[in-house]
């Protein structure tokens, strides 16, 4: 897995994720996100380039969630891949995030 | 006038006793094919036909150019057989071997051609003598003589009769000789035969071998009664077999001698050794040890693992190796162009191959008849020929080897090839289809885990969903592992076993860690956002059945999951 972060207009991050989110890589997905939601007032993660992930990804951004709400920022997901779709639906966590169907609507706003 | 009358009538009742004795000796001739008993009644017969004291037969011994009294009948016949040797010319018989002419002498002791040392070696006094030689088809066969007449002087008319008498013997003779000499043949046929019976023991046929999972075929054609091809199969341990193909140069007896050594010297190689490497270095050197006249073999040998499912292989100098991958119904060659036949060069490291054998596939050997089969036009039959009859379905391995020696006979126009063809077939037929993981518990391992299972699972018909999702489930079970069975410790081992068996995968991890105690097992109400459980809710949510099966130490994980038909039968 790789990360690399985008700074954007509006105090707005975006965190790009590559590759592979399991158990032996989402630690480092999760310092990067709770060392971001500091930084920022809204923080994106894009999974479009995601092709694996697991129950401790998906942890891994249900804290991300879980953090934002409780220091008041705003977190969303952006460019869910088919498989990260399907284990979102197995969570049945997919009405629980916001997700962008576009990092196009970024700019928009 | 009378008087010559009665004469007559006695010499004609003579002439036709002696005729009706000619008859008589020539159907007693023809009724014996024993050469020994043949040179007795010829014998007995001179003596009595031409009413003489003595006879004696002397054999025509082409080595030595020279004469061999055979067989002698009078008083002195023991002092005569076999020890009185005359050279072509010498004395009367000599004389007549020389000159192909019957004579009659009735006093020897006026003709210079008599040789006296026979007489003074057996003490016999010979006075009267008719000498005839026995030739048949222009070939002089022996001589034979009738000595000192009963009564009165050997006649031109008795030399008439003996000669007609002596030239059936010769016939008698030559074939008594052809039918000892058909006998002979005959004896070393049944020999070859037998010697083909015995190689054949030494090669196990299909009812031979106890094999699990492996299905044969084996089909020879032998061109000179015994043949150089060679193979073996035989068991290592419960799932490996040791297997061997290939042909010694050189052909009959020799090449089927120097392989049933070669088929003992392997097998106790194989045992005493336990590596394929080491062993085939050691057979090169001991087959370059014992080597003659240039003899060398080609073969192709290695390990076939049931388990593991794979072939470990060293191909020797042979013609490829062909094997049936049947996920992608093709034929496949491994030709192992840099290694040499054994037995030609002591120091010669082989190379090793490992190749992929899972159920269903089939290998097949086969021997250099089947390639340097000719046509009426002497074009080989080759190996591009070979790839084209080999089945592009499923088959089994005899029907196999029965198609190409069917494809063969109908290239060759014969029913016999001109050199020994062999061709061995193996199929893996275990079922279900198993394969095996052994890893830690790192999470390090974790991607090489999804990859072994996304391996296994796509040579079956399974949508990316599902198969993604059977990743996920097997992810979840190992990072549960991970954190709770072994609670983090990184390098605990972890087994893992897939198999297939009809339309379901079943998977099986094992552990060695902490004990699943299974009413702790935290399965998340959903949806729900806090932490842990979740991996348990996938594994239960993908799996059809999950069970934790307490060990005595550790737990054994059986999961199973439908998926359907094997993707690769709608190819058949």
């Amino acid at each position: 897995m790789k990360l690399a972060i985008e700074e954007k207009n509006n105090n707005t991050k975006i965190i790009h994720v590559m590759g592979t989110v399991d158990l032996y890589s989402s630690p480092s997905l999760r310092e990067e996100i709770q060392t971001q939601l500091k930084k920022c007032s809204y923080l994106i993660v894009n999974l479009s380039d995601v092709d694996y992930i697991d129950s401790s990804g998906i942890a891994t951004l249900v804290e991300g969630l879980q953090v934002s709400k409780k220091i008041g920022k705003k977190f969303s997901l952006a460019g869910i891949t088919e498989q990260v779709r399907d284990v979102f639906s197995l969570a049945r966590l997919e009405k629980v995030f916001n997700i962008l169907d576009d990092l196009k609507e970024i700019d928009n706003e | 006038m009378a008087e010559k009358s009665i004469l007559k009538i006695s010499d004609l009742t003579q002439k036709i006793n002696r005729i009706s004795s000619l008859v008589e000796v020539g159907s007693l001739l023809n009724s014996s094919l024993d050469i020994d008993e043949i040179l007795n009644i010829i014998m007995k017969s001179s003596k009595r036909v031409m009413n003489a004291s003595a006879a004696t037969l002397f054999l025509y011994d082409e080595k030595g150019d020279s004469l061999v009294a055979e067989l002698a009948y009078g008083n002195v016949a023991k002092k005569v057989k076999g020890k009185v040797n005359l050279k072509m010319g010498q004395g009367i018989a000599g004389w007549v071997a020389q000159h192909r002419k019957t004579i009659v002498i009735n006093d020897v002791t006026k003709d210079k051609r008599f040789h006296c040392n026979v007489d003074k070696k057996t003490g016999f006094k010979t006075k009267s003598i008719v000498c005839a030689p026995l030739i048949y088809q222009n070939r002089l066969i022996g001589v034979a003589q009738a000595l000192n007449k009963k009564e009165g002087n050997f006649s031109k008319e008795d030399a008439e009769i003996f000669s007609k008498f002596v030239s059936q013997a010769a016939v008698a003779i030559e074939t008594a000789r052809l039918h000892k000499e058909k006998l002979a043949n005959q004896r070393l046929e049944q020999e070859l035969t037998m010697a083909l019976m015995i190689q054949d023991s030494f090669l196990p046929h299909i009812n031979d071998i106890s094999i699990k999972n492996l299905e044969l075929g084996i089909k020879k054609s032998v061109a000179y009664n015994v043949s150089g091809d060679f193979y073996d199969l035989f068991m290592l341990d419960n799932t490996r077999y040791f297997f061997l193909f290939g042909d010694v140069s050189g052909k009959g007896i020799p090449a089927a001698m120097y392989m049933a050594n070669l088929l003992s010297k392997i097998r106790y190689f194989v045992f005493r050794y336990k590596n394929l490497k080491i062993m085939i270095d050691k057979l090169n050197k001991e087959l370059f040890r014992i080597s003659k006249r240039g003899m060398f073999t080609t073969m192709i040998c290695g390990i076939l693992d049931t388990k593991s499912m794979k072939l470990h292989f060293i191909n020797c100098g042979h013609l490829p190796l062909l094997m049936y991958n049947a996920d992608e119904s093709k034929w496949l060659t491994f030709y192992n162009k840099d290694n040499i036949p054994l037995g030609i060069d002591d120091s010669f490291e082989y190379i090793d191959e490992f190749i992929n054998f899972y159920s269903e596939d089939i290998f097949v050997c086969i021997s250099d008849g089947v390639i340097e089969a000719k046509d009426k036009d002497g074009t080989e039959f080759g190996i591009k020929r070979l790839l084209k009859t080999l089945p592009s379905t499923k088959s089994d391995p005899q029907s196999i080897v029965e198609k190409i020696f069917k494809r063969l006979k109908k290239y060759s126009g014969n029913t016999s090839f001109n050199d020994d063809v062999t061709i061995f077939s193996i199929k893996n037929i275990s079922s279900p289809s198993f394969i095996e993981l052994n890893t830690y518990s790192s999470p390090k391992e974790l991607s090489s885990i999804r990859k072994f299972v996304k391996d296994f699972i796509s040579k079956y018909k399974v949508s990316s969903k599902q198969s993604n999702r059977i990743v996920l489930a097997i992810d979840e079970a190992v990072t549960n592992i991970i954190k709770y069975s072994y609670e983090k410790d990184y390098s605990r081992p972890i087994k893992m076993k897939l198999k297939y068996k009809k339309g379901r995968i079943f998977i099986e991890i094992r552990d060695y860690g902490k004990p699943v105690v299974p009413e702790n097992l935290r399965i998340k109400k959903i949806p729900s956002t806090k932490p842990g459980g979740l991996g348990l809710h996938f594994i239960n949510q993908i799996m059809d059945t999950v069970s934790y099966e307490p060990r005595k130490k550790g737990t054994l994980l059986k999961m199973s999951r439908y998926i359907g038909e094997k993707t690769n039968e709608t190819c058949y």
